[in-house]
């Protein structure tokens, strides 16, 4: 009989840890946490906002570097707040969604091509170069089609050894994307999107694995967020834009980039601008949400944290990017993304 | 030599070098994550939440609560189910049923635990449309089931049957038999598989990467997304910042250490049961 009550005691203290676990936050609080998920291009950026964010508010905002890819099948299932993305949904993409979405923009960032070679040369190249090297068709780094444009530097014959990303990437979507509108090859051949089939090369995980696989390997050449490229000192190679220069990516190459009358609906691509000073692999990266946050019994008080949040991103949460090798966003595309967010609604209510 | 002293000596040599690899292995992995991690062991990694990427100072308490409270949670859910299969089985020995359910836990056992990760995900992450340590508990709660019932199965067997005979013979009934006899005497074997199957889980990463999804904040909350050593360890050795790198190698010291030390005090009480025994 002891026996049993000791057993009856334990049972009930087990169902009480799981119970105490079970009280959600009463209704009308305010929201104290979300989950942000994505891309592994803006991560840095968004670990050290959110972190911020949470030093101001004590909102508990967790970022899950996904990919680019998760974030839409996690939007899909419904199991995340808000998404990141590197490059604007396609009409298809939307299509799979089970309501309409808002994409905004919440900074800039650029792909960097990255070389490892002795004595680490300055290299340049242009888009018909690279569709070359990364379909494998340039197998030293001696070949004449790269001594062409690198007149000044002594090339080694060491074997060209291509890295691409092994998981479905918005950095890949951005670099194929750039590749396949300016090389017609590379259009043919091979096409642009988040997972391609790659011509040539070795795979690998995440912006972190590209660049610490770039830096472990002698002959190899690699694309990455240019923020990777700088925090594991690698160089980047200068590429040839719409307007014949030679450009390296930098916060102001990138902010060159973008027109100075970007759409109110930021629909326009950062790829391959015109302009002595612009970088041609330059994106937005995106959040993206639903637009009526009244699903699945969503409280109203969750989609104003989200609508702060998101607000706060786009005013003083900018000044967080610079640090990061990320460019803030120009005023004219704050101005639009801010717009874009008074679109929030909660049961086709504003939240704001 | 003759042959037959040949294939001993031979056999002999290959026996004692196998032995020797083991050995060499655990204390290879063991010394190497011990230089790698002690010498970035300091009072706020155990204590502070993680700093920024690319900002030094922070820790990983975070993931130390994460850990705890996953695998109590998880060994919460599972020791019933697990200790009464166990019970079942061992009390229906020769039975169909009992058959079935023994096979079944060794199925179970079976299941790679990156299925065991997408089951939690599809059923339980996109149910309730959150991430969250619930989740991940309920996830490894069905890693813990299995070796649990297999666990108590083998220690209550293990208790002399003259001793159940005894407290048959005096009249006792089926049920006081088990919990006054059966469970008593098997109950630091019972205990010790339970801390085994904890160490087992403890260190389970892939059914945390779709359930708890990982926090940087120190959550106590089941219901919110949260940290665990092994999915912090997983995230910082990927990072592209030498002192995450540093700190997963940290991390990973603190892991095997809580793991050698649930797998030595499951040691040490199997011990007990031994000497009790004789």
């Amino acid at each position: 009989m002891r026996h049993m009550k000791r057993m009856a005691t334990s049972v009930l203290i087990c169902s009480l840890l799981i119970g105490a676990t079970g009280c959600r936050t009463a209704p009308g609080a305010p929201v104290k946490d979300l989950a942000v998920a994505g891309s592994t291009f803006a991560e840095p950026l968004y670990v050290k906002q959110l972190d911020a964010w949470y030093q101001k508010t004590q909102v508990k905002a967790v970022y899950g570097a996904l990919s680019s890819s998760g974030a839409l099948r996690a939007l899909q299932d419904r199991t995340i707040d808000i998404g990141a993305t590197d490059l604007l949904l396609t009409p298809e993409e939307q299509a799979r969604l089970p309501a309409s979405v808002l994409q905004i923009p919440t900074c800039l960032g650029a792909v960097a091509i990255c070389v490892n070679l002795p004595g680490n040369p300055a290299l340049r190249m242009d888009a018909a170069l690279m569709s070359a090297i990364f379909s494998g068709d340039v197998k030293t780094w001696n070949d004449t089609r790269i001594a062409v444009l690198n007149p000044m530097v002594k090339l080694p014959d060491t074997p060209v050894v291509v890295l691409h990303r092994a998981d479905g990437s918005g950095t890949t979507d951005i670099f194929t994307t750039y590749l396949a509108a300016a090389d017609q090859t590379w259009s043919d051949k091979v096409g642009a999107g988040q997972l391609v089939a790659w011509p040539a090369g070795v795979g690998v995980k995440g912006n972190a694995g590209m660049a610490a696989m770039v830096r472990q390997t002698t002959g190899a050449i690699g694309y990455m967020e240019y923020t990777f490229a700088v925090q594991s000192s690698l160089n980047s190679i200068a590429l040839r834009n719409r307007s014949g220069t030679f450009v390296v990516p930098s916060i102001s190459s990138m902010q060159a980039a973008v027109p100075p009358d970007v759409t109110a609906d930021l629909q326009g691509t950062l790829l391959n601008r015109p302009g002595v000073a612009s970088y041609p692999i330059v994106s937005f990266t995106w959040l993206v949400f639903y637009k009526d946050q009244a699903y699945d019994g969503r409280s109203r008080e969750r989609a104003v944290a989200m609508y702060d949040l998101v607000s706060w991103l786009l005013g003083d949460g900018q000044s967080l990017a610079l640090p990061l090798q990320y460019a803030g966003l120009p005023e004219s595309v704050r101005k639009a993304a801010i717009d874009l967010l008074g679109q929030l609604s909660w049961q086709g209510k504003p939240v704001k | 030599m003759t042959p037959r002293k040949l294939k001993n000596s031979v056999m002999g040599f290959l026996v004692a070098a196998s032995a020797v690899l083991l050995i060499a292995v655990l204390v290879v992995i063991v010394w190497h994550i011990f230089i790698s991690g002690v010498k970035y062991l300091n009072w706020n990694f155990f204590t502070k939440a993680p700093a920024p990427m690319g900002e030094s100072g922070g820790g990983v308490f975070n993931a130390i609560v994460g850990t705890f409270l996953i695998t109590l949670v998880a060994a919460a859910i599972g020791t019933p189910f697990g200790m009464f299969a166990g019970i079942y089985v061992a009390e229906h020995r020769g039975r169909r049923f009992a058959d079935v359910v023994r096979l079944c836990a060794d199925a179970l056992q079976g299941v790679p635990s990156i299925v065991i990760g997408i089951f939690g995900y599809t059923f339980l992450v996109v149910r309730f449309r959150s991430y969250s340590a619930l989740s991940a508990s309920i996830a490894l709660a069905f890693m813990f089931v299995p070796t649990t019932t297999r666990v108590t199965e083998e220690v209550l067997n293990l208790v002399p049957s003259g001793l159940k005979e005894a407290a048959y013979a005096l009249g006792a009934r089926q049920s006081s038999v088990v919990w006054n006899v059966s469970i008593k005497t098997a109950a630091a074997g019972i205990t010790s598989g339970l801390l085994t199957s904890m160490a087992r889980i403890a260190g389970e990463t892939a059914p945390l990467l779709f359930t708890a999804f990982g926090s940087r904040y120190v959550e106590w909350n089941m219901l919110r997304p949260m940290s665990a050593l092994p999915l912090q360890i997983f995230i910082y050795a990927g990072s592209p910042y030498p002192a995450l790198q540093q700190q997963a190698w940290s991390a990973a010291f603190v892991l095997v250490l809580l793991i050698l030390l649930l797998q030595y005090s499951a040691k040490h009480l199997i011990a007990r049961v031994l000497r009790v025994k004789a």
